[in-house]
């Protein structure tokens, strides 16, 4: 440590010398250095850079695989089919032929779902169904089956109708089913409250 | 640049002696650092309390008030803005005034400015630790904390850029551009980043690359720049002699400008892949302008080493904090990627550069200036005080720096590897690295104090000296 500590204050014009700069200098390495790593660079960005694009989230995916938007139908019947997973798959099993034993009736090929309308179909599973029913010239009487309506929104269960009447691997071939049919078919059995439909007052239904 | 010859030909006749020009510099120089070395003594504790909750969490539970979650980003604003932000004024006006031969512009304007700052500062740790935080990465300050300290900020660097005009040294010295440079990019971020965040309020992912950018450019641009400011006024001056290569210096810090602000994103999550890999590139090209001016320096020195860090009770810090900017720019570069994400590793490059890089260098600067502006002297009156201040920040900033960044690659090796334990490897096994940054913050705060205590004994002399007789 310095050596002047305990000097007095000195006077206040003491030589006080500010930092000065050299002549000349000037170097290049910082360039050349700047230039190789900067080469560098360019390999890391073209590599996990993502071609700068917006919507590429992952290191090393420089483009995205094309997602040309799908028609409604087909996003309609794939939602249908997740939801049929999760909410009818339980009963109705993933193939839709149900299980006679266990008394749950089908829906592939069956006739309550292959109709030229989904009347019936969209407001079994807004209400759902109990006692005695004929489905392919089988008796089933079952209470168990839950109601959506509270459960699905309208586009949901347009989804899940989609899928159920459009399914071919069932042999099912009906076409697209609108949250418009099904809102007006849920505002018009709101009477209903929570009651079930049967299949006697069902049958009026076209 | 290449010839500066800050000597009495150069400047104008109406050129003030240096006694006057730091009569001006007297009390707003020495009231921001003086707070500024308190703040850095309070958030040292607050940060330490904090790292006690890392691996004790039922230590001050129950109380929201002191919780980590509120703890921590108060003892971090608390040492960006109490601390460094404030000491960095002090170095501001102080080399303006010499470098410029220029009295202060309002000393007493610039007093007052700096006490708004500092209670918009008390403010706003009040407010974080009430739970009015931002959630913003070193912008945590609330709304009604921002505002005030941006007027205060507002008023010390108008003050502050009014007073370089008006020097009488036209000729502007290395130092001048790093702090006109630091003057300017402050404002410029800090409005940008709260206009964004907390008055437009940005969608989501915009945030945390506001936030990011923000915090980026407060370390590496604003307190390197300070920092860099300090290591070349003092650094010829304590070897006496001329600033060697200062092409180099000239390409350095256009190069770090350039480069600086696009670094220290490279580790955000969820934002396209291109900002985080520009970010990274530009954490390896940063190397370039550092590299540059430490060279500088360094040829400066070369030879001087030696003899200047055992007689120059300054040059120690600002040796210390050069190798520490070298240090954690090549780490951040090596390993600030994808690898240490979500770990430790990001706060050890914070903490070192707020309390290493720049801490240091104002520490040891200060340790210049304050006995000159109080009693007149070379050194502080108590020569074992600042042995002890130096020693105990640089064991101070070691722990911390090391133990955060042990810990971060723990953690990182356990988030590399689907076998490992994630409870074992990277929360209770890294206690005994957070127990070294416990003592660490402890040394800062050891340190802070000697340095005050240090100064008060200076400003008691002086007031002995000037007015005790009187009275």
């Amino acid at each position: 440590m310095s050596k002047n500590k305990k000097q007095p204050a000195p006077a206040p014009e003491r030589a006080e010398t500010e930092p000065t700069i050299a002549a000349g200098g000037g170097s290049a390495w910082p360039f050349v250095l700047l230039g190789v790593i900067l080469f560098g660079c360019f390999l890391h960005v073209e590599n996990t850079g993502g071609a700068f694009r917006a919507d590429v989230y992952q290191a090393g995916m420089k483009t995205p695989p094309p997602q040309a938007d799908e028609p409604p139908e087909v996003k309609a019947f794939k939602r249908g089919a997740q939801l049929y997973a999760a909410g009818c798959a339980g009963c109705h099993q993933a193939t839709g032929l149900g299980s006679a034993p266990l008394n749950f009736p089908p829906l592939a090929g069956s006739e309550w779902v292959l109709r030229e309308k989904p009347d019936r179909l969209v407001r079994i599973i807004l209400n759902a169904i109990e006692g005695p029913i004929t489905v392919k010239q089988v008796a089933y009487d079952n209470n168990a089956m839950l109601q959506f309506k509270d459960i699905y929104s309208d586009e949901d269960i347009a989804a899940i109708a989609t899928f159920v009447r459009g399914n071919a691997e069932w042999g099912n071939s009906f076409g697209f089913v609108t949250p418009q049919q099904v809102k007006v078919i849920r505002d018009a059995s709101a009477s209903m409250g929570s009651q079930k439909w049967r299949a006697e007052t069902l049958a009026p239904i076209p | 640049m290449t010839t500066a010859q800050p000597s009495s030909q150069t400047a104008c006749a109406a050129a003030p002696s240096v006694a006057e020009v730091e009569a001006s510099c007297r009390l707003p120089v020495l009231f921001l650092a003086f707070s500024g070395a308190a703040w850095l003594c309070a958030g040292a504790v607050l940060a330490l309390l904090a790292s006690v909750q890392l691996y004790q969490p039922a230590f001050m539970e129950g109380c929201a008030w002191v919780t980590y979650g509120r703890l921590r980003p108060a003892a971090v604003n608390a040492l960006t803005y109490g601390f460094a932000l404030q000491t960095a004024f002090a170095l501001a006006l102080w080399l303006i005034a010499r470098l410029g031969r220029v009295e202060l512009v309002a000393p007493l304007g610039l007093t007052i400015a700096a006490k708004f700052w500092n209670i918009a500062v008390t403010v706003g740790v009040f407010g974080i630790l009430a739970g009015d935080a931002t959630g913003f990465d070193l912008l945590e300050f609330p709304l009604y904390a921002a505002l005030p300290l941006f007027a205060s900020y507002a008023c010390i660097a108008a003050w502050a850029l009014v007073t370089l005009h008006r020097r009488t040294e036209r000729e502007l010295y290395v130092s001048l551009w790093f702090v006109l440079a630091a003057l300017l990019w402050f404002p410029w971020i800090l409005s940008t980043a709260q206009g964004l965040l907390l008055g437009w309020q940005v969608p989501g992912v915009v945030q945390a690359i506001v936030a990011g950018w923000f915090g980026n450019n407060l370390l590496q641009i604003v307190l390197t720049s300070f920092t860099l400011a300090v290591l070349f006024y003092f650094v010829p001056k304590a070897v006496k002699r001329p600033l060697a290569n200062p092409g180099l210096v000239s390409a350095g810090f256009w190069l770090l400008l350039l480069i600086g602000g696009w670094c220290g994103l490279s580790q955000l999550a969820a934002v396209p892949a291109w900002i985080p890999s520009v970010s990274g590139a530009a954490n390896v090209l940063v190397i370039v302008p550092v590299l540059a001016l430490l060279v500088s320096l360094w040829q400066t020195a070369d030879g001087k080493i030696a003899e200047s860090w055992k007689s120059n009770a300054t040059f120690r810090f600002l040796l210390v904090a050069a190798i520490l900017l070298l240090g954690v720019t090549l780490c951040t570069a090596v390993f600030g990627g994808h690898y240490t994400q979500f770990t430790f590793f990001a706060t050890a490059r914070t903490d070192i550069v707020l309390l290493g890089v720049f801490g240091l260098a104002a520490l040891g600067a200060l340790h210049y200036i304050v006995p000159r502006l109080t009693t007149g002297e070379d050194e502080l009156p108590s020569e074992g005080l600042s042995d002890l201040a130096f020693w105990a920040a640089l064991f101070g900033v070691l722990a911390v720096g090391i133990g955060f960044s042990l810990a971060g690659f723990k953690q990182a090796a356990v988030g590399a590897s689907a076998e490992s334990k994630f409870l074992e490897g990277a929360v209770t096994g890294v206690a005994s690295n957070l127990k070294l940054v416990t003592v660490g913050y402890g040394a800062m705060a050891v340190a802070a104090l000697a340095f005050l205590v240090n100064f008060g004994l200076a400003a008691r002399r002086c007031c002995l000296d000037c007015c005790g007789g009187a009275r």
